[in-house]
């Protein structure tokens, strides 16, 4: 895990160096205005809205799911487009994405126990993240939040603006 | 006098409230189907006596007979495998290994191996084809990510024999379709499958829609 410092915040990119088939892959958890936010697939953001806190937000990796997954109190799943005409890529990842959060809501698919978990400072190690890995919330195709819908005031600054902007 | 009754989607039919009420049937009741000399028949079935309680071996026996009962019972009730679906999973393993394949080689990936990827894409979307009553979503996400497939392929194709390294349009690739083989994995656990079809309005921020899952089912949470 590399940490990156951004203004005032801190990105923490959790990196596979050697992955069978995604190799060099960063993905980057931060804190947005008091919002936890972490970037799917490249060009999708997602807001943890309603995480579950013990002493700090508990997340974890599910297999397949290359992506930060935050413990929830609830996994209702809300979507909002910037650019409706996503890559075939994108449309897919996102689908796939949806049906995890689907079957955490169904209750088919379960995390590990919250109990097992231990910070993950000790995995924090120096280093540089290419450019084209860095997180940028300000540049997303599709939103995500998990958890309740913030009202729209309340949305990160960074967010809103880019709502603003989108076609 | 026989009562006329219509058979409505998939075979359901209605029993007249008088016969059901003579013969004790109520909903949750089983009858035994059969085909007599060219008409059905239905036939209650008795309710299922109260066990009586044995001693000793015996009562061991009926125990390991019940949990097997109850096993195959479960069985029965679980995601039915159609040849269609498995023919599903054997095409979609077939894809993975060709992609492996091809992917474990670089940008040393021979053309053949990548050939032979682009034949399994061609097998698991003739399956696809076959695959009755698909739900839509489901159905666009499965052929959408197929289709990703096929052109991350046919791209890698065209670098390999320009010179160029496939190996990142091969990766992809198969990162795709070990996400199809999850999503075989959680219908296979009883999940329905959704495609961003089953989204829906459920407001508007800044004049812009938001989605949300059709279905909010959340015993749990």
């Amino acid at each position: 895990m590399i940490i990156e410092k951004q203004d005032s915040r801190e990105v923490h990119y959790f990196y596979w160096k050697t992955d069978l088939y995604k190799p060099f892959d960063y993905e980057p958890v931060t804190e947005l205005e008091g919002v936890l936010c972490t970037r799917f697939h490249w060009r999708g953001l997602v807001l943890w809205t309603d995480p579950v806190v013990k002493g700090k937000p508990l997340m974890t990796f599910a297999l397949g799911v290359h992506t930060p997954l935050v413990y929830s109190k609830s996994w209702l799943v809300y979507v909002m487009y910037c650019l409706r005409d996503l890559t075939p890529l994108e449309k897919f990842w996102l689908g796939f994405y949806l049906n995890i959060f689907n079957a955490l809501l169904q209750g088919v698919l379960k995390l590990p126990k919250e109990g097992e978990f231990h910070g993950y400072m000790d995995r924090a190690v120096q280093g540089e993240v290419p450019e084209r890995y860095k997180l940028k919330p300000s540049e997303w195709a599709f939103l995500l939040v998990v958890g309740s819908f913030p009202h729209p005031e309340k949305l990160p600054s960074e967010i809103a603006k880019r709502l603003r902007e989108c076609t | 006098m026989a009562s006329i009754v219509r058979v409505r989607r998939r075979g359901t039919v209605t029993l007249p409230k008088a016969l059901r009420d003579q013969l004790g049937i109520r909903e949750g009741s089983r009858l035994a189907v059969e085909v007599k000399d060219g008409a059905i028949v239905l036939k209650p079935l008795k309710a299922r006596e109260p066990p009586t309680v044995k001693l000793g071996p015996e009562l061991v026996e009926d125990l390991l007979s019940a949990g097997r009962e109850a096993e195959e019972e479960k069985l029965r009730a679980g995601i039915p495998q159609s040849p269609a679906r498995e023919a599903e999973k054997a095409g979609l393993d077939k894809l993975v290994e060709a992609l492996e394949k091809a992917y474990s080689r670089g940008g040393g990936s021979g053309v053949n191996e990548l050939l032979e990827a682009l034949k399994a894409v061609s097998e698991l979307e003739k399956v696809y084809g076959f695959v009755e009553a698909r739900r839509a979503g489901e159905g666009s996400l499965k052929a959408g990510g197929l289709l990703v497939i096929r052109e991350y392929v046919k791209e890698a194709l065209y670098r390999r024999l320009t010179g160029g390294d496939p190996s990142s349009l091969l990766g992809e690739a198969l990162s795709v379709a070990k996400a199809l083989r999850e999503l075989e994995a959680l219908a296979d656990k009883g999940a329905e499958i959704i495609g961003l079809e089953d989204l829906e309005v459920v407001g508007y921020v800044e004049g812009k829609p938001v989605y949300s899952l059709k279905r909010r089912n959340s015993p749990d949470k």
